[in-house]
């Protein structure tokens, strides 16, 4: 496979295919000069990445080292986790590294250097969550919207252990949509971000992981576990109904797939939401089963006479269930090659297109061709720009969001909100995924591979 | 690092997340339920016997969740008929021994597809009789099937020959042979497993098996006789012998045909088999081997580092999982000052989360414990528990229930001299220690009679690499709860007073089996040899 043989200059190529590349390439001329944060060499967290990905010791090594941060009290602790995770010969480090991580241990400027590491960690954490509570990640949201970017929060934490952890997850769910409400009706009229093709879509938005709202959730107590996590969700769904405010319940683990549109479905199914048109799902393209699931909610939608939101993504647990099959014996649920997860996202964009009669569209990937592809197959079936919208994860990719933003369509950010503990598996599942060899946004903006290269389409088979 | 058994591939655990995995045991339980209630004898040369000394068939195994659930009734065997047994055995051991290996490896596996197909009817059947949740009865009905696969494929490389050494004109050659009659004493905490494993491990090699399934589990240790049958075993190589251990243990660990003893159970019982089984009666030509997995009083050590979330996890499984009635299960947790105020809470909450329910209710996280005896033992271990130490939580059990449900206990403000942090209780009851550093955790682990499994959850690199020397253990995990080893993945069994033998799920357990001759012949004649020639 040579990835600089692009297909845009065969002349085998079909009409549409040559839209797309030509509007991946459009936005690729507007925002490649820029660079995303995340990869921003005059900082800490970009070095560091940077690093990262010509080293895979030391990857191993950092990663593990920002898993256990957080639950180091003590800068004695501190140090003692330095020395045993970076003096260590297989890392070939570079010597100013070395001497600097190193100086953090011992003498006299060690306290010193102690804090500028805990400042950098942190600094690196708020890349991606955008605050520690509601209160600071506000003024965020303002931000955003002022520069005509769109939101839907998260509140990090995401296991709960105990339900006394789940009660209060939902209460500050609950919480959340009521300040959300209140703060964001004073902000400015943005007919860009308020209104699609179906009328005036809210301000308000969560996305809701349900393992973080009952300890005991388990498929195996499959109706129990319904039967709780619907309760506690009904009241949700009744807030965020009474306040405007739509709601995503985010996909996790394979494992709680089948559970997750179960309950999606029953939700939906229940009186008291017959009315509330502000439900979304989201589904996973790298998952083999997710053609089939979604149109199996296609056509629960179409009989139930419901409208939802459906977000695609690529998935974000792809070294998990990679793991877990292995180690269980279980068929693989998820694809082996990245071009295959691309090319079923933009199969399932194309099904989700052509059933807009049920399905509000939300396409999440910072993957300019997978993203230039559903723009275009929405334009080829005469759907205005905003019938459909545009998701990316805060902090990552902000030239793509800029760029997209500024061409007319409604562009969300998924915000997460959180304490650096609770949120550890955030931040390192954003942190492997953008130092990934597969990722989009490394091959951009750090590989700097050929754009056509880039944008060629996916396929199942080669 | 060399790999062992890379290629071995366990028999995977069913995915229930998936509907049609919940609907096999659902409707497996209905089924089961619905054909409860046969009667369990001794079979011999493939015949049910009785004698006049034999029970009546009062005996009974019930339902621990709901006693007045009766499993199956039982006619005991008497010491008449165990003696009968034993001579059925020894006496189809001349042909049994010597059919060739492949074709004994060809039978176990199988049984091993027969436990396949059979794999929900018989964990509903364990979930009823013996008070496993369904997750840890499937766990079950695989290490089984991996027992079967696992010492068929082994017992087949074992019995090639192997010749040592290479010089020329003397070939030297090493020989493996059975050792004669097996009798397996099985607990009831995996009734299909274990019982399986040290089966299918003396079998493999040729000897013949008195089978004596705990009483408790007598419907799961009949079904393991009759797939056996179903196999291909030919009658007498196998006979079943339900009945009171006391009576048939004792009766089997002195005759002089036994040769080989195979038990898994309490230290009490496994120390007297050990001391009488070294005595050698009159008319015994043979020091009787005696392979006994006993218990443990397992230590999870909790560092200052350690990832709470993942560690109260582990904990809370490993120490009520099968209502801590597990030879693995935790019952002891260590944790490092630091982190003990933070740890504590959280494990409470956490504990007091879960639910205490019949084992077929598949929201069960914890069930009734096997039978009254266990229920009252456990119970006054929790009061030398309030004696000498404080509560920390006590979990709800069912209202009204006439099962055997014991409250699942943690206590705090243990010492390591304790009675609850030195005996094993075999119940959901939990010693939680604090200890000011490493060193001292490690000490308390290790300050035991016991030496069978243990844990620690760390993301210290130095501290993980000392428990790999100092954590005194036959079966250590890092960062993952210390129950569930699987066939030739993990290898299990402990030292000190948890057990004499070799570890179970590796080809070296099969040795325990074996008697081992090697030949030495001279080839040359004249002074020529093959070699030379
Ligand atoms: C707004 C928003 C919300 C999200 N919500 C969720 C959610 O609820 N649940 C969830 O799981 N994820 C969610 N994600 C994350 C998402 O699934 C992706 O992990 C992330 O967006 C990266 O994909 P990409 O298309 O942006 O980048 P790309 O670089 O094009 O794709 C990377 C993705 O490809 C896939 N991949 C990588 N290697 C392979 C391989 N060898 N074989 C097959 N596939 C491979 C993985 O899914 C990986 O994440 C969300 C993302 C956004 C933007």
């Amino acid at each position: 496979m040579t990835k600089f043989n692009s297909s845009y200059n065969t002349y085998s190529m079909s009409d549409i295919e040559v839209k797309i590349q030509r509007l991946g390439h459009n936005i690729f001329s507007q925002c490649r000069k820029q660079t995303p944060s995340i990869f921003n060499k005059d900082w800490w967290s970009g070095k560091m990445l940077d690093l990262s990905m010509s080293n895979k010791n030391f990857k191993l090594q950092l990663f593990r080292f920002i898993d256990v941060f957080p639950s180091l009290t003590s800068n004695e602790d501190i140090r003692h986790h330095i020395q045993e995770y970076f003096n260590r010969d297989d890392l070939h480090l570079p010597a100013t590294l070395k001497f600097g991580l190193l100086a953090m241990t011992e003498g006299i400027t060690s306290s010193l250097a102690l804090l500028a590491l805990k400042k950098n960690i942190h600094h690196m954490a708020k890349l991606f969550i955008s605050g520690q509570n509601i209160e600071e990640a506000l003024p965020q949201l303002k931000n955003l919207w002022d520069s005509e970017i769109s939101f839907t929060t998260d509140l990090l934490g995401e296991k709960a252990l105990c339900e006394k952890e789940a009660e209060n997850h939902l209460q500050q769910y609950l919480n959340l949509i009521e300040k959300l409400s209140l703060t964001s009706s004073a902000w400015k009229q943005s007919s860009q971000l308020e209104t699609a093709s179906w009328g005036k879509i809210p301000r308000c938005n969560i996305s809701v992981k349900i393992s973080s709202l009952n300890s005991q959730l388990d498929p195996l107590n499959f109706d129990e576990s319904l039967i709780v996590l619907k309760t506690r969700l009904l009241k949700i769904f009744k807030k965020a109904q009474d306040h405007n405010c739509t709601v995503y319940l985010d996909m996790e683990h394979y494992e709680l797939k089948d559970f997750t549109l179960a309950l999606f479905k029953s939700l939906l199914e229940d009186k008291a939401l017959s009315n509330f048109q502000e439900a979304g799902i989201v589904l996973q393209a790298y998952l083999k089963d997710t053609e089939r699931d979604l149109l199996q909610l296609i056509e629960w939608g179409s009989s139930y006479q419901r409208k939802f939101y459906v977000r695609l993504v690529k998935g974000a647990y792809w070294d998990h269930e990679t793991t877990i099959a292995r180690l269980q014996n279980w068929p693989c649920p998820v694809f082996q090659k990245k071009e295959h997860s691309d090319a079923n996202y933009e199969k399932l964009t194309n099904i989700i297109l052509d059933h807009t009669n049920v399905i509000r569209p939300a396409f999440a990937s910072h993957n300019i061709r997978s993203l230039a592809h559903a723009i275009t197959q929405a334009h080829q079936r005469d759907l205005s720009p905003n019938s459909f919208e545009l998701q990316m994860l805060w902090g990552m990719a902000e030239p793509i969001k800029k760029a997209l933003c500024q061409m007319g369509y409604r562009v969300r950010d998924y915000v997460p909100i959180g304490d650096l503990v609770p949120g550890m598996a955030f931040l390192v599942r954003r942190l492997l995924e953008n130092t990934s060899n597969e990722s989009f946004l490394r091959q951009s903006f750090v590989d700097n591979e050929e754009a056509s290269g880039l944008l060629r389409a996916p396929h199942f088979d080669e | 690092m060399e790999t062992l058994y890379a290629d071995f591939k366990n028999e995977p655990y069913l995915d229930f997340s998936k509907d049609e995995n919940r609907n096999k045991i659902q409707s497996a339980l209905k089924k089961v339920k619905g054909s409860l209630g046969k009667n369990y004898s001794p079979i011999i040369d493939g015949k049910i016997v009785a004698s006049a000394d034999s029970g009546d068939g009062s005996a009974q195994s019930v339902n621990p969740a709901e006693p007045d659930m009766v499993i199956g009734s039982i006619t005991e065997a008497s010491e008449n008929i165990t003696e009968q047994a034993i001579q059925s055995c020894k006496k189809n051991f001349i042909s049994w021994g010597t059919t060739p290996v492949s074709e004994r490896a060809q039978i176990l596996k199988k049984a091993a597809e027969i436990f396949r197909k059979q794999k929900s009817e018989l964990s509903a059947l364990e979930i009823l009789e013996c008070g496993k949740q369904w997750r840890e009865a499937d766990g079950d009905m695989c290490e089984a099937i991996d027992f079967l696969e696992f010492y068929a494929q082994e017992a087949v490389h074992l019995f090639e020959l192997k010749q040592m050494g290479s010089e020329p004109g003397l070939r030297n050659t090493l020989y493996f042979k059975p050792r004669g009659v097996a009798a397996v004493i099985s607990p009831w905490n995996f009734p299909i497993a274990i019982p399986v494993g040290m089966i299918a491990a003396a079998l493999a090699v040729g000897n013949t098996v008195v089978f004596k399934p705990a009483e408790v589990a007598t419907a799961c240790g009949y079904k393991i006789y009759e797939i056996l049958k179903e196999a291909g075993l030919p009658d007498g190589v196998l006979n079943f012998l339900p009945g009171q251990g006391r009576l048939i243990g004792n009766y089997l660990v002195r005759r002089p045909d036994v040769s080989l003893i195979a038990f898994t159970g309490s230290k009490e019982v496994g120390l007297a088999i050990i001391e009488e089984a070294g005595k050698t009666p009159k008319g015994q030509n043979h020091v009787k081997k005696v392979i006994a997995e006993m218990g443990g009083k397992n230590a999870i050590i909790i560092d200052s580092d350690a990832d709470l979330d993942s560690a109260i996890t582990g904990v809370l499984q490993a120490a009520f999982g099968y209502q801590g009635q597990k030879c693995s299960a935790c019952s002891r947790v260590i944790v490092l000052d630091s982190v003990y105020d933070k740890f504590t809470s959280r494990l409470k909450e956490a504990a007091l989360s879960i639910k205490v329910s019949p084992a077929e209710d598949p929201g069960s996280a914890v069930g009734a414990v096997i039978n009254k005896g266990a229920f009252e033992k456990i119970s006054q271990y929790i009061e030398i528990g309030k004696k000498e130490a404080q509560v920390l939580v006590q979990c709800e059990i069912p209202q009204g229930t006439t099962g055997y449900f014991v409250k699942p206990t943690i206590f705090c403000n243990v010492q390591p001299n304790h009675r609850i942090a030195q005996e094993e209780i075999f119940g959901p009851v939990l010693a939680v220690l604090k200890v000011k550093d490493f060193d001292e955790a490690l000490k308390i682990a290790n300050g035991t009679q016991f030496a069978l499994t243990g844990a620690l959850y760390s993301r210290s690199p130095k501290n993980i690499e000392r428990a790999y020397k100092e954590f005194e253990v036959g079966n250590l995990y890092i960062n993952t709860k210390c129950t569930g080893a699987m066939v030739a993945r993990q290898p299990f069994g402990g030292f000190k007073l948890s057990g004499v033998g070799t570890k179970a799920g590796m080809k070296e357990y099969l040795l325990q089996f074996v008697e081992m001759k090697t030949v030495s012949e001279n080839t040359q004649r004249q002074g020529f040899a093959p070699e030379t020639i």
